[in-house]
């Protein structure tokens, strides 16, 4: 005898009823009803620990059991099986092992995932993308007036120019063109300073101060300044020849889309793709790369990469990276960042020179 | 916030019917003393559902988001089937296969209209007033699902049918809403423009009609709620939360009026000069803003929730509802500081906990004896075709 609680479907009304099992039919007698059934038509609903046991009987008619001994002996008569899914999360190891699982695989999809998945899917682009990227940035720099025309005169501008024919691969991905801009701007947390970026239909902007940074005491653009230049326009060159630019961007977009998923918040994935094209970091592989790259160039013209340490070096020194983290802390992050320390980088470019 | 409450809405509405207990076992001896009211109890615990939510997330997360039409009629399944009033426990009957099939429906929609929009600005307002003309539907039938198959007693809720006016309801805070920036594009400069945002001021009326239209069209089995309440009177707990902000505003404008007067004759105050400025000019509104979102906002929700239930009845049934605004916010500001400090891993136990508290502060009345209440409610003839329907297009949007 087990007792529990009858609704026949028909109204609200609770039967007080007991229970009993029978040569394969569930008995159930209430003050009022005295009904049998098939066990095999009663269906079971997952169990929870402390909620009464639900009984679905074909009619529409439920039978709620709360008491331990006979919720089992319930689950036993009609023979219910815990489903994988319910044992698991009955376990607590196991449900530590869901947790540790989930963490893997986010960091995986984070740091593996998201990086192939932007390569994939940016090899499936039309060259049409990269044109309107790079127009978009550009327009965006020219109206936030964080660039400007050149300062610089026209001799030292075409010299500058004609250091990109030098550092174009044989065959380029896309048509390359070069730009020197003055970057004094209004507002000063905006500024480039020193600086050269490339846009992702292949402009290379160069600012004035980059190009002040090397000429020598007469103003003029001397053989080392011209290969510590060339160094650097030669890494925009490596980024927008593996199209880092939009590999990141879908990285970015990817991550957002990721983590609003993961928490709901859409703030990332809404926010507005000019912003997102200025703030995008290049990952740390991306910037070696391109190093490499520019190593080559510097190789295929008969000089050092150690023109390039150089001008990284002197760009360390006059805008030393700002960070409030200190010291002993940041390197060990370092090897978390995504983004590589200057120094390291110019650790291996001058390993690299003495090859 | 309200992302804390992860079954939120439903159980709430299923608060409805109630007996009690003494009565409920000893059916036929209807006395007075019934008149003491019901209280509704929870027998899960967050760390039951810890280990349910986090395999949850996981299936989730490796079934790309497939699984977690299942995942949330499990999660459905715990809070109801261990929520228990008057000696019988709630239930959810949800088919996880129509909850993936309007998640599907919803991803394609959304992501059609995403595509839609890039082609051509024609195509990107046809898109915007397809989503407009379908919303109200959506929201009707997501609200329908959830009641439908939402059974206590052997009996389901439901919700009357009450499309007509969803898109009243619904679709009118939008456009009030989105007036303002409409005539902006259309009539730059117009006065018209003052006359739409003063438009903003019926938003709270608004919002009472909406709470009020899931309210009154409730149904337990083939009873329909009755609500005693006007849409007015609904948006009352708007009153003296738009009066303090309002109070606030004001001291920071003389604040900042004041500032700047001072730090003029201070030539040396650029400093001050620049902070009266800004507050001034954008610094006050954001910081109303901020307040309303942080504090305004959930205090009138709470509020409206009282609101809303204390006024919904059943025949032979009356919800008294008593959250106390004070005491919600500071239990979700908890459950915020605990869930970032964990990164996350305190969600379900926030979840179990907004859910007692909302238990907590609902009680039920019957006065002539809750089993004759609940005997008086039958299953509802249209049950079957209506559930189907609702099955068909259950466009659930909560996660």
């Amino acid at each position: 005898m087990m007792p529990a609680h009858y609704f026949d479907g028909r109204n609200g009304r609770l039967h007080p009823a007991r229970l009993t099992i029978d040569a394969g039919h569930l008995h159930i007698v209430t003050p009022e009803v005295e009904r049998s059934v098939a066990l095999d038509t009663v269906q079971v609903a997952e169990p929870f620990a402390h909620a009464p046991l639900v009984l679905r009987l074909g009619d529409g008619a439920t039978c709620e059991v709360v008491q331990d001994g006979a919720r089992q002996q319930l689950l036993d008569a009609v023979g219910y099986r815990k489903s994988r899914v319910t044992r698991w999360q009955e376990r607590w190891p196991a449900a530590l092992l869901a947790l540790a699982l989930l963490v893997t695989l986010l960091v995986l999809a984070y740091v593996r995932g998201v990086p192939l998945a932007a390569e994939r899917i940016t090899a499936h682009l039309p060259a049409s993308l990269d044109m309107d990227l790079g127009r978009i940035e550009l327009a965006s720099m020219e109206a936030r007036h964080t660039i400007g025309p050149t300062h610089l005169d026209a001799d030292r501008v075409a010299e500058v120019e004609a250091l990109l024919a030098r550092a174009r691969p044989a065959h380029p991905l896309m048509p390359l063109r070069m730009i020197v801009v003055s970057s004094d701007t209004r507002d000063s947390d905006d500024s480039l300073g020193a600086n050269a970026q490339a846009l992702a239909d292949g402009t290379i902007i160069v600012t004035d101060q980059m190009v002040r940074l090397v000429l020598d005491r007469d103003g003029r653009l001397a053989t080392a300044g011209e290969a510590q230049l060339l160094g650097v326009i030669a890494h925009e060159v490596g980024h927008i020849e593996r199209h880092h630019i939009i590999r990141t961007l879908m990285s970015s977009s990817l991550s957002s889309a990721l983590s609003a998923l993961m928490f709901g918040d859409f703030s990332g994935a809404a926010a507005g793709l000019p912003a997102m094209l200025t703030q995008m970091q290049y990952s740390r592989n991306m910037e070696l790369e391109a190093d490499d790259y520019a190593a080559e160039v510097l190789r295929r013209n008969g000089l050092s990469p150690a023109y390039f340490a150089d001008i990284l070096q002197e760009l360390e020194r006059r805008y030393p990276t700002t960070t409030s983290i200190p010291r002993w802390l940041s390197h060990s992050l370092n090897y978390l960042s995504t983004h590589p320390a200057t120094d390291e980088r110019i650790a291996r470019l001058r390993a690299h020179a003495r090859r | 916030m309200n992302d804390w409450s992860a079954p939120a809405g439903a159980p709430e509405s299923v608060a409805a019917p109630d007996g009690d207990s003494v009565i409920a076992t000893t059916p036929g001896t209807d006395a007075p003393s019934a008149a003491q009211p019901l209280a509704f109890a929870f027998s899960g615990s967050g760390a039951e559902y810890f280990r349910i939510w986090i395999v949850n997330l996981l299936l989730t997360v490796v079934t790309l988001g497939v699984y977690s039409a299942w995942a949330k009629t499990r999660r459905l399944q715990y809070f109801y089937r261990n929520t228990r009033l008057a000696d019988a426990s709630f239930d959810f009957r949800g088919d996880p296969k129509a909850i993936l099939r309007g998640r599907i429906l919803a991803v394609l929609l959304l992501a059609g209209g995403y595509v839609a929009s890039g082609f051509s600005a024609t195509a990107a307002l046809l898109t915007v007033i397809l989503l407009l003309a379908g919303l109200p539907y959506i929201l009707c039938s997501a609200l329908r699902f959830r009641l439908a198959n939402t059974w206590y007693r052997g009996l389901p809720f439901g919700f009357g049918d009450a499309l007509g006016k969803a898109y009243f309801v619904y679709l009118l805070p939008v456009a009030v809403y989105m007036l303002p920036d409409v005539v902006d594009e259309i009539m730059p400069d117009s006065t018209l423009l003052n006359i739409a945002i003063l438009l903003y001021v019926s938003l709270p009326l608004l919002h009472g009609a909406t709470k009020g239209y899931q309210h009154r069209h409730l149904m337990y089995g083939d009873q329909r709620a009755g609500f005693a309440l006007s849409n007015a009177r609904l948006a009352k707990p708007y009153v003296p939360v738009i009066l303090v902000l309002a109070g606030i505003f004001v001291v920071l404008m003389i604040a900042a009026v004041a500032l700047i007067l001072v730090a003029r004759s201070h030539p040396e105050a650029g400093t001050w000069l620049r902070i009266a400025d800004d507050l001034g000019s954008f610094g006050a509104a954001v910081i109303v803003c901020g307040l309303f979102i942080l504090i305004g906002s959930p205090f009138i929700t709470v509020r409206m929730d009282n609101l809303a239930w204390s006024a919904t009845s059943f025949p032979g049934v009356r919800i008294a509802c008593e959250m106390q605004p004070r005491a919600y916010l500071r239990l979700q500001a908890e459950n915020f500081v605990l869930t970032l400090l964990t990164l996350g891993l305190f969600r379900p136990f926030a979840a179990v906990r907004t859910w007692r508290y909302r238990l907590a502060h609902v009680h039920v009345h019957a006065p002539h004896g809750f089993e004759l209440a609940t005997m008086m409610a039958a299953r509802p003839l249209e049950a079957a075709g209506g559930d189907g329907m609702a099955d068909f297009l259950s466009l659930d949007l909560s996660w």
